[in-house]
């Protein structure tokens, strides 16, 4: 990567807050978050398995991932950084796993990339809405209980953490808008990483045996060491090395850099949030990358898309002009178009057509092609983190009262009535979604002005005197997205069962 | 390398890997009790609502075809087994979303007249929703129902 490169000025540091700093960089530090997310999780996977009734609105699985694990993902990316990564239950099965795993081989090559991610993320989106997995408990516990056992499989088999890095469609739709948050790892000075010897943010503090590291040698003899052993910790299972961090895309912010780091020399930084997005040697020259984010923009238009009227009208529309029945089928085929076929298009398109606007005559080359497409790719995230924040935001924000009486009826349940014998079912949400219909609209506008920005300053970086002429079609297709979500977020909401749509 | 340092060696990692399939036989124990409890509690488990009182031969209808936004009233109709109305029943109903996160809907009518009970009511959004009808008779007998509605926006 080329480019000046951009090293946070740590002006605070969350690591030295009192007491959650130093929680934080203990050992076991991140039991504090994977621990409670466990139970939460496992209480979520028993509602969902047992619950005789298997009522959405008054089931912990349900309410619990669909409501508030996906409105309180947003706040956190927002307003701090990758927390549910810190915190993901489903790496603890890991740890069992690594230790029956024999030796781990590395993810096949052509796998260690995005491309599974992205898949991941379109067939998540293709079975919420096939199946109705928001209406069901049983299917919403089934869903976690097959993240728990695609994690410990992949850990068990592989090395590099292949689900967090590869496959994992939540860490994905983290990472990715997680290049928006306010915090990121960084090296405390890089003169010093220059000079250790054991990178151990990397390859971690962990020895079966002690082994003594000299850090400094004066007069032909070791005047600082350190040592590794037993107690030490693992180094970045996604192989990332801390002095060249630029970006948030694939950490998890699990900290173990922190902690295996001898020297206290890795601090988790304050910085201008989407600082990253201007940073053109913090993204890889990609297709799968830039395509993943591009992707999860158009993914979150077609996810709010799927709760209005107008997409029963088309699938059955469809239906009838096809003469297909099966739900999956024209769900899949709708998906395929709106979370693939046609951001592929448009943005290929877009950078297609930015080449020939301020290059040579001729066709553009694949390379430039992929480059420019790249380029631009990191625009993709206001606006995506924009229409998700206004999606999820409402669910949050009119349901997040619901699960004091969900979780009220669960104890009832099991005859635990230390809270009463009558749950509350009128407590609902923080506001009407008449109120927050104002926030969404400046969320997307915000994102759609952000994307826009974003767009000018990249096609400034890289065009310069012929700027606008190269921003001119990522402007067109900012546009046509910002009103294709007004337009969605201006319909009422209408969940139904896809079985009912298709006759 | 020496025979002596290689078998050494082997028997080392032989330690090591016993241990570590200890440390991980302990943790699958440890798993399977908390899958065990979880197993026993699920069994344990019973429905917060109070068990109704099945009679066949009450008849409880309540047509929701055409279910728009709004407020509206629901008329539910109770007869015996000979088709009789029955007027001195409580009719509760409970609409909820079929989506998480969504308020439930609560009327109730506590008279009827020729077995029709006009239940005051509001669907607050268009959708599927799962409707229970609860009726109390005069003698405390409780009968429940649960229908789907699919309600259309305006």
């Amino acid at each position: 990567m080329s480019g000046t490169r951009y090293r946070p000025r740590i002006l605070i540091d969350a690591l030295d807050l009192p007491i959650l700093g130093r929680l934080l960089k203990r050992r076991r530090g991140r039991l504090l978050l994977q621990i409670p997310l466990l139970v939460v999780a496992a209480l979520l996977v028993y509602d969902g398995f047992t619950d005789p009734r298997q009522m959405a609105a008054r089931n912990l699985a349900t309410v619990g991932a669909w409501v508030h694990y996906r409105g309180l993902i947003i706040l956190a990316l927002l307003l701090a950084g990758n927390l549910f990564c810190m915190g993901c239950p489903f790496t603890l099965p890991r740890t069992l796993a690594r230790r029956l795993s024999i030796r781990g081989r590395r993810f096949p090559k052509a796998l260690r990339n995005k491309w599974l991610s992205v898949a991941g993320l379109f067939f998540i989106f293709w079975l919420y809405e096939w199946l109705d997995l928001w209406a069901s408990p049983l299917l919403t516990a089934w869903l976690i209980v097959a993240y728990f056992a695609a994690s410990f499989v992949l850990e068990a088999v592989f090395t590099e953490s292949a689900f967090c890095k590869c496959v994992c469609p939540l860490g994905a739709f983290n990472y990715t808008y997680s290049t928006t948050s306010p915090l990121q790892i960084t090296a405390r000075d890089h003169a010093l990483c220059r000079r250790c010897v054991g990178k151990e943010c990397i390859n971690g503090s962990y020895t079966a045996q002690p082994v003594i590291l000299i850090d400094e040698i004066r007069g032909g003899q070791p005047v600082k060491t350190h040592t590794n052993g037993p107690d030490g910790v693992l180094g970045c299972g996604l192989e990332l090395y801390v002095p060249q961090v630029r970006s948030n895309m694939d950490c998890t912010m699990c900290l173990d850099c922190v902690r295996a780091c001898p020297h206290d020399n890795v601090a988790l930084a304050v910085r201008s949030p989407a600082r990253e997005l201007l940073d053109p040697a913090a993204w890889p020259r990609r297709w799968d990358v830039g395509f993943m984010v591009v992707a999860l923009a158009f993914m979150a238009l077609s996810n709010a898309f799927g709760m209005i009227p107008p997409v029963y009208a088309l699938l059955s529309g469809l239906a009838d002009a096809t003469g297909v029945r099966a739900q999956w089928a024209l769900l899949l085929g709708v998906f395929f178009v709106g979370n693939l076929l046609v951001p592929a298009a448009l943005t290929i398109g877009a950078a297609w057509l930015t080449l020939r606007l301020v290059g040579k005559p001729g066709k553009p080359r694949p390379r430039r092609l992929r480059d420019t497409f790249a380029a631009f790719a990191p625009a993709f995230v206001p606006i995506g983190l924009g229409v998700w924040a206004a999606h999820y935001g409402f669910h949050f924000v009119i349901g997040a009262l619901t699960i004091i009486p969900v979780f009220h009826n669960f104890l009832i349940d099991h005859s635990i009535l230390i809270f009463g014998a009558t749950p509350n079912w009128s407590l609902g949400g923080i506001a009407t979604a008449e109120q927050f219909a104002i926030v969404q609209a400046i969320l997307i506008i915000g994102g759609y002005m952000g994307s826009m920005l974003l767009a000018r300053r990249i096609a400034a970086q890289r065009f310069g005197s012929k700027a606008f002429r190269a921003f001119l079609p990522w402007a067109l297709v900012f546009l046509v997205m910002m009103l294709f979500a007004f337009w969605v977020f201006g319909q009422p909401m209408e969940m139904r069962g896809m079985g009912e749509i298709i006759h | 390398m020496s025979r002596v340092w290689i078998i050494c060696e082997t028997f080392r990692r032989a330690l090591e890997w016993r241990r570590t399939a200890d440390e991980a036989n302990f943790q699958m124990r440890q798993l399977l009790r908390v899958v065990a409890a979880a197993l026993l509690l699920a069994g344990c488990r019973q429905s917060a609502q109070p068990t109704a009182t099945p009679d066949p031969g009450i008849q409880i209808s309540l047509d929701l075809t055409e279910a728009r936004v709004g407020k509206t009233t629901l008329v539910v109709t109770v007869k015996d087994a000979t088709g009789a109305p029955i007027d001195d029943a409580k009719v509760e109903i409970v609409g909820n979303m079929n989506h998480a996160g969504m308020v439930p809907s609560l009327g109730e009518a506590e008279r009827g007249t020729d077995g029709r009970y006009e239940v005051p009511f509001e669907w607050t959004m268009g959708g599927e929703w799962i409707v229970t009808i609860r009726v109390t008779l005069a003698d405390g007998r409780t009968m429940r129902q649960q229908l789907t509605a699919n309600v259309r926006t305006p």
